[in-house]
Order: structure tokens, then C-alpha cells, then sequence
């Protein structure tokens, strides 16, 4: 234990000398400024395991390890926030955490507000670094005063919109779900606004009755035959200059079809009745429309991007009700050795190169199957310089962050002209032919990879793409 | 960064000349080392400068960015090869503990194996893949053509998995875990209930005598599927008191014989199950039977809990993490597929989805159900095999659950 106390004190004087310390830190921006140049986790999380058992394993007080465990978090946020993450989650109280002895949440609570509070004399620092800070918890297990601070702080970053600092305060994940669950079941036995405070439209019911039953008159007396779908009308009255007769008589009918039978979205619910809509009572939103995407707007996170990489110190392997519900499908969670307070651009720098290392991977992956032919300019990071848009919404929660990222350049991809397809065609088919005679390819490999790659983007966005017929 | 006379200001709140550090010193001692005041004016301003000034001002910024690039480079190359002798020697590794640890299909070397072993799972849960070249075509919606087509190495892919999960019943009855859950993405093993039955059956005749009365009895189970436990489950014949289970400590009531309860879990038992939730609690709250104030954590628990299951103790990663062998493998199977002109979108997602990075990944695993579950994996793995199980079970038996304290 001495010879380590020696050890850092000599390595503490050395630091400190000047040319170590700018040698140090112009390492440290050389590599951030590196690892800028490839993609980077939009949403990191963090949890800050270890800071009793490096008080524990360094003789010094638990408070004092927990304090050490900030400056950390405050040295790994710096690494963040520079190389260019959008949103870091801590977690720094667990609801469990109640269950400690008094004076560490004491101790904990106080060095909370403690810290808030000068972060708060120092708002427009802070404002330097672009961040935001949020709570997310149960805010009526915090104490008063805590809570002020929280409050100070949050208010005094909240314009800040280049990066958020989410931190967990007395949290839990499976607490963060059932508020979610709640919140959506309140939200969704909320009744909707009556027709009439839903924003004044310029069309009132009575005058479009009224024109309905004048056309109805006039088609029985014209004695007119609509035809019977009601969706080739539309598409007939569209293209037709004499417009006005024919639609009007297709919103008859559809009026008619309307009345006949009730939506079908509505039918498995008793309380959709069309007598109780008609009745006039609180018309409720549909709870099929509730999905994945929903609960995750409920979620504590929501306006933050997914979640990308957690990193938990300490040695332990679990999630211990961290993130339960954000660490879904591209999630990479790593589990390091070191304590909290140890952990330093140096420990982080390796999970976030491999990371990296992975994630370029699976891009090029993505590219070489198919892709290639028609992106061109893959920029790994498209939304690199935009801080505000995360990214794009997709109704499909668990679309792979490739269709993310390749989403608009897979709409260009899709306009494949037909020339070129049915070039493709050909060659595939006179590449199955000379499979079939029975002539061998020279390089059978990279012939057939050839020929997949470019027919791959012209077949993968036509989802009705004629099958091709084997020379039998 | 600040240095460390600065750091250590901070802490203490004490000046390096010994005064107490108000909040302006503070500020002054933090100048240095943050960001310039505003980079998003600064750069406009070095812009307009530059306008008047056009040869001098950019070699600094594309020096930088070109040193910077090159640095990147070169941490990926080394990586690239850090990472395959990693592999390599993971391999390696591997196959040395699976040589020194095989089980020979004996429940009494298995038992061996775990008998030092302080605690064992109660609920043991293992994540498993199907081959990624195949399990991209089992989700997309291909046309029948494109599956008719792939029929054998869809099946090949699919006896391998079920042989796998085979073999992990069995060491698992053998080490006494009465509950299994395998986790499997694309939910394909649930299709194919009667066949694992039946294969695991066979596979753990191989591993007990027939007349043995360790032979488990075998419940399969999936969520919304009905229990299977079919009669042609093998023959019960009361067998005599043995004295080898005494020996081994086991339960040595004949009348019973162990259970083991296989339950097989996909990713629409993940997040869908919460949503499915929620829109029965949304149907009843709509109707009047329930206020959004009754839903609590408890309640979600009891339902998550009657519907897949309850908590596992310890989840192993038995899913390949290697990329290599699959890249290749799905290279194979794209070029017929392409060659028909059948990709459709669902292999773009799924070919980069099935792990977008690193080792440990859900991949879509229940979110409910992993609160405080025991992770397990090892690193680069290359899939299912004996001695990742006897690695897991060992460092559950260390690991110390504190439960927030």
C-alpha cells in the first residue's frame, strides 16, 4: 500500500510539472480529436459503480471515494461532450440506494446539491460546453433543498442544446416503465377534445349534409350509375375535368358506406359503439395504436436518441435497473475492470475505438450487400453537424440503425430505372445458364458477389420484383 | 483537462497559496482549460477573416484534420489486428478449456465439474442464434419461392440450434437447474416444439441410462403457446433405489423425478409483451375498471411474470460474436438470393442488426425480466459449447448481489 502511495505521489510530481502537463493534454486532444473522425455513439450511459470499494481499497473515507467518482464523471463528460456525444446518462441514485446507511445518503444528498449549486454560480461556463442538464427520477423521494438545487441547475442549462447531461437521480428502470405504462394508460383514457374545440375547420357538418342530400335528389332524379368502389371513383374524379358531380356523388357513397357499417379500427372495443359515439360521449383513442414507439415517448428518455453504448465500471455484470427498456436490439453494453473513480479517457478509449471498430464494420458490411451500387456519398455520421435533429422518427420502432442512416438515400436507391434492371436481369440469367451447362465460371465467388451486389439494390426496393424464370 | 495543482484546488476549495477559493477563483482556475467562448461564432468570424485573406489561414485546421485522420486510421489498423489476435488466442483458449472440460455426455463428469460451486442458478437463461445467413431469410417476408429454395440450409441451420439447445437441457439437468429459458430472436424454435421434444429427448437418453430415475421430466414452454409435455415423453419405469445419486448428494426420493422446464423465449416477448400490456390496462382504464393510479410496478410484474416469466438469475450470451465466419457465411447465401432476385428489405436490417457492436448485446431480449440478472458472456465466442456454461456458472457462484446497498 506504501509503495503505491509513493508511487502515485511521484507520479502526481511529475504530472505536474508543466511540459508533462501540456504533453498530456495535447495527447488527450489529439486523440479526441482522432477518434472524431469516425462514427460516435449518439447516446452513451454510464453507471458509476465502484466509488466505495476505491474508497474501501485506498483507505480513505466512502464520502471521499464518491468525490473522487465526481471528478471523474466530470473528466469522462469533458471526453463526451468532446468528441462529439449528444447525450450522456448517469446513474447516480438508485431508488434501491435509499436502503444504505443514513450519513452516506446524507452524505450523497449533500454532495448532490453541493455540486449542483456551484454549477449553478458557474451557468455561463457551462454554457461554453452547449449542455444541458436533466433529472430523471422520482423527484418526491428527493429532500427539499436538493431539489431547489436540481431545479436551479435544470433551469439555468435548459437552453442550452448541444448536448444533454441526463442524470438518473433516484431512479429506477422498471420505475421508469410503470410511470411510462401509467402515463400512456392516463393518456389514452383521456377523451379527446369534442369535434368542435379540435380547431375551427372552415367546413361546418350541417352545410355538407345539406349538399349531400341535394346531390342524392339529384343523382336518383338523373338517375346516374355510381359506380360501385368508391375508391376508383376518387381515382376516376381526380383525373376527370368534370369534377364536381362526380366527387360529390363519391362522398355519397362513401357517407353510405360510413353509416352502413362502423370503422373497423373501432370494432373490438365495446366502448366504440357507434350509439355511444353518436350520442355524443367522450370519443377515447384507439389502444391499438399504442406501440413501442409509444411507451418509448413515455419513457423518462424520450427525446433523446437510442441508446448506443452503456458502460458499467467495476466488474459487475448486470444492469441492476439501469436503462432496462432503452438497452434494446444495437445496444453494446461493456463491463470494465476498473472502479469509477479510476476511469479516464484511457479506460474509455478502447471501448470507444472498438465500438467504432464494430460499427464500421457493420456499415461496410451493410454496403458491400448491395448497397454500393447506388450510395454514393455514405457519410457514416450524416448528422454529424446538426446537433438539434437526432434523427429521423421512424414509425417502426426496431428499424435497424442502418435503414436509420441509410434512410433517405434508400428512397433515392429505390428509383432504380427500369434499363438498368432488366440489364441485370440478363446477366444473372445468362450467369444460371452457364451454371447450368455446366461451364464453370473462373471465378465462380466473386462472379456470382458481382452480380448480387449490383442487381441486390435495384430487387431489394421493389417489393413486387418479377421473379426470374430459370431456363428449365 | 485541468492539471493537478488545479484539481486539487478544487477539491479542497483551497487555493495553492493557501487562501479558500471563492466562486470567481474557481472560475479563473477552469478558464484555461475549457472551450473557447463560443465555437460557433468564432468559426464564423475566422471565416470572414479569411475572405480577406485567402492564402495563409486554412493549412492549420486541414493540417490538424489530416493528423487527426491519420491517427484514426492507425488506431483502427491496430485494432483490426489487436482484434483478430484476440480472436485468435479466444479461439485458442476455447478450445483448450473445451478439451480439459469435455463432458463425454456423463451427468457425473458435469457434476463434478459444478460440485465446488457455492450457488447455482434457479432460472438460468441463454441467448442463442439462429445462423445468420438464414435467420435473415425465417423473418423477412420472402416469397415461399425463396424459402423452398433455401430448404436446406434453413434446416441444417435449424437442427444445428435445436441439437444446441439440446445439449444445454441436458447439462443443465445434470448440474440441477430446474429452469431453462432460450432466448432466440426470430422465434423459430417455438414453430418446432414436437421436433426439439423429440430431439431432446433422444439427447438425454444419450446422456442418462434409460432406467435411470435422474432422467428429468420434460416440460417445453413457450408464452401464448400451450405447455408441452406429450405422453410420449419416455417411459417412467420406478427404478430402483440407486446408490449412485446418494453418492452425488441428489434428491433421493425416487417417487419424484426432477423437472426441467424449457421455456422458449423470441424478441416479441420483449418490448411487445409491455406494449400488449399497456393496451389492456388502456382498454380497462377506457372502460372504468381500472384508474392509470392502480398501475404499479408490482402489478406489471405479476402480469410480465404469469405471461413469459420471471427473472432469470444468470443470462449467458451464447450467441456467436464473432463477425467474421458469419459475413462470410451470409456472403454465400446472398448470392443465390441475389442471383433469383430476391433481396428484400428485411435482410438489409437484419444483416447489420444481428449485433451492431461488440460483445454484449440484448439483441431485443425482455426488458422487464433482465433487472438484475447476472450478464455472462465470453468474449468472442464462437457459439454454443460446454465449457462457456461451465464459465458462466462459475462466475455466478462468485459474483455478490447487493441489491443497492
Amino acid at each position: 500500500m506504501t509503495t503505491s502511495l509513493r508511487m502515485s505521489s511521484i507520479r502526481n510530481w511529475i504530472l505536474q510539472s508543466p511540459p508533462a502537463e501540456w504533453a498530456l493534454s495535447s495527447v488527450r486532444d489529439l486523440l479526441i480529436g482522432a477518434l472524431k473522425q469516425g462514427p460516435i455513439p449518439r447516446h452513451v450511459a454510464f453507471v458509476m459503480d465502484g466509488n466505495r470499494r476505491f474508497a474501501r481499497h485506498h483507505h480513505i473515507e466512502t464520502v471521499e471515494g464518491h468525490n473522487l467518482g465526481f471528478e471523474a464523471l466530470a473528466r469522462i463528460l469533458e471526453v463526451c461532450y468532446r468528441a462529439g456525444v449528444r447525450v450522456v446518462t448517469i446513474y447516480a441514485f438508485s431508488i434501491e440506494n435509499f436502503k444504505r446507511p443514513k450519513y452516506e445518503v446524507d452524505a450523497l444528498m449533500e454532495m448532490a446539491r453541493v455540486k449542483l449549486t456551484q454549477l449553478a454560480q458557474h451557468g455561463e461556463l457551462l454554457d461554453r460546453y452547449g449542455a444541458s442538464i436533466r433529472v430523471l427520477g422520482q423527484r418526491h423521494l428527493i429532500r427539499a433543498d436538493v431539489l431547489e438545487a436540481i431545479d436551479e441547475a435544470v433551469n439555468l442549462t435548459a437552453h442550452n442544446d448541444r448536448a444533454v447531461l441526463n442524470v438518473c437521480f433516484p431512479y429506477t428502470s422498471r420505475d421508469e416503465i410503470t410511470t411510462a405504462i401509467r402515463n400512456t394508460v392516463a393518456d389514452y383514457s383521456r377523451p379527446l377534445p369534442p369535434p368542435g374545440e379540435r380547431g375551427s375547420r372552415p367546413f361546418s357538418e350541417s352545410s355538407i349534409t345539406r349538399n349531400i342530400n341535394s346531390t342524392r335528389l339529384s343523382t336518383l332524379r338523373e338517375e346516374a350509375s355510381p359506380d360501385t368502389l368508391p375508391a376508383a371513383e376518387h381515382v376516376s374524379a381526380s383525373a376527370e375535368p368534370n369534377f364536381t358531380s362526380h366527387s360529390t356523388s363519391s362522398l355519397s357513397s362513401a357517407e353510405a358506406l360510413e353509416a352502413s357499417s362502423p370503422p373497423t379500427s373501432h370494432l373490438h372495443s365495446p366502448e366504440f359503439s357507434p350509439q355511444k359515439v353518436s350520442n355524443n360521449a367522450a370519443i377515447l383513442p384507439d389502444p391499438e395504436t399504442i406501440t413501442a414507439q409509444t411507451l418509448t415517448d413515455h419513457m423518462f428518455t424520450a427525446d433523446c436518441p437510442p441508446l448506443d453504448l452503456l458502460v458499467r465500471t467495476s466488474g459487475v455484470e448486470r444492469l441492476s435497473d439501469f436503462m432496462l427498456w432503452q438497452c434494446h436490439e444495437h445496444t453494446s453494453i461493456v463491463f470494465l475492470k476498473c472502479l469509477w473513480p479510476e476511469f479516464d479517457l484511457w479506460q474509455f478509449l478502447p471501448v470507444l475505438v472498438e465500438w467504432q471498430w464494430w460499427r464500421r464494420r457493420a456499415l461496410q458490411k451493410s454496403v458491400v450487400e448491395g448497397l454500393k451500387g447506388d450510395i454514393h456519398h455514405h457519410n457514416e455520421q450524416p448528422e454529424r453537424d446538426s446537433p438539434h435533429r437526432y434523427e429521423p422518427r421512424v414509425s417502426q420502432p426496431d428499424t435497424s440503425f442502418c435503414a436509420i442512416v441509410y434512410g433517405h438515400e434508400l428512397v433515392a436507391a429505390g428509383e432504380v430505372d427500369e434499363r438498368r434492371r432488366s440489364e441485370r436481369q440478363d446477366n444473372a440469367q445468362r450467369y444460371l445458364a452457364a451454371l447450368e451447362s455446366g461451364a464453370q465460371p473462373l471465378f465462380p465467388h466473386r462472379a456470382g458477389n458481382d452480380d448480387g451486389r449490383r442487381d441486390g439494390d435495384g430487387a431489394r426496393h421493389q417489393a413486387t420484383h418479377p421473379r426470374l424464370d430459370r431456363p428449365a | 483537462m485541468p492539471g493537478v495543482v488545479e484539481t486539487q484546488a478544487f477539491r479542497r476549495g483551497v487555493l495553492p497559496d493557501g487562501r479558500t477559493a471563492s466562486k470567481e477563483d474557481r472560475e479563473q482556475l477552469l478558464k484555461p482549460y475549457l472551450p473557447s467562448p463560443n465555437d460557433s461564432a468564432a468559426s464564423t468570424q475566422k471565416l470572414q477573416r479569411n475572405s480577406f485573406n485567402v492564402s495563409r489561414p486554412h493549412l492549420r485546421p486541414v493540417l490538424a484534420s489530416l493528423l487527426h485522420k491519420l491517427i484514426f486510421s492507425t488506431i483502427q489498423l491496430v485494432f483490426s489486428i489487436y482484434i483478430t489476435i484476440r480472436q485468435t488466442y479466444h479461439a485458442v483458449l476455447d478450445r483448450i478449456f473445451s478439451i480439459l472440460y469435455h463432458h463425454h455426455r456423463t451427468p457425473e463428469l458435469i457434476r463434478r465439474d459444478v460440485k465446488g460451486l457455492s450457488r447455482v442458478p434457479k432460472h438460468l437463461s441463454v441467448i442463442v442464434d439462429l445462423n445468420p445467413s438464414t435467420s435473415s431469410r425465417s423473418t423477412s417476408p420472402g416469397s415461399t419461392e425463396s424459402t423452398n429454395e433455401s430448404k436446406p440450409e434453413d434446416a441444417e441451420a435449424l437442427m444445428k440450434l435445436i441439437g444446441d439447445v439440446a445439449e444445454i437441457s441436458c447439462w443443465c439437468a445434470c448440474t440441477g437447474i430446474p429452469m431453462i429459458s432460450i432466448y432466440e430472436r426470430t422465434g423459430v424454435l417455438r414453430q418446432h416444439i414436437p421436433t426439439l421434444h423429440r430431439s431432446l429427448t433422444r439427447m438425454m437418453q444419450s446422456y442418462f441410462p434409460p432406467s435411470s430415475s435422474q432422467l428429468p421430466s420434460l416440460h417445453i414452454r413457450a408464452p401464448h403457446h400451450p405447455s408441452y409435455s406429450p405422453p410420449s415423453s419416455p417411459p417412467s419405469s420406478p427404478p430402483p433405489y440407486s446408490d449412485e445419486m446418494e453418492q452425488n448428494g441428489e434428491p433421493t426420493d425416487p417417487s419424484d423425478r426432477p423437472n426441467l422446464n424449457l421455456l422458449l423465449l423470441s424478441a416479441s416477448d420483449g418490448r411487445e409483451t409491455l406494449v400488449d400490456l399497456t393496451k389492456t390496462l388502456t382498454e380497462m382504464a377506457q372502460r372504468g375498471k381500472l384508474r392509470p393510479a392502480d398501475v404499479t410496478s408490482e402489478l406489471i410484474d405479476a402480469e410480465v411474470t404469469a405471461s413469459s416469466c420471471g427473472e432469470p438469475d444468470l443470462l449467458v450470451l451464447m450467441a456467436p460474436s464473432s463477425y467474421r465466419g458469419a459475413a462470410f457465411r451470409s456472403a454465400k447465401g446472398r448470392v443465390r438470393k441475389t442471383l433469383a432476385g430476391q433481396i428484400d428489405h428485411g435482410d438489409i436490417q437484419d444483416s447489420s442488426g444481428s449485433g451492431a457492436g461488440g460483445d454484449v448485446c440484448l439483441r431485443g431480449y425482455p426488458p422487464w425480466q433482465v433487472r438484475l440478472t447476472e450478464i455472462f458472456h465470453v468474449q468472442d465466442n464462437s457459439g454454443v459449447d460446454y465449457q462457456g456454461f461451465l464459465r458462466a456458472l462459475h462466475r455466478y457462484a462468485k459474483a455478490e448481489m447487493r441489491l443497492g446497498r
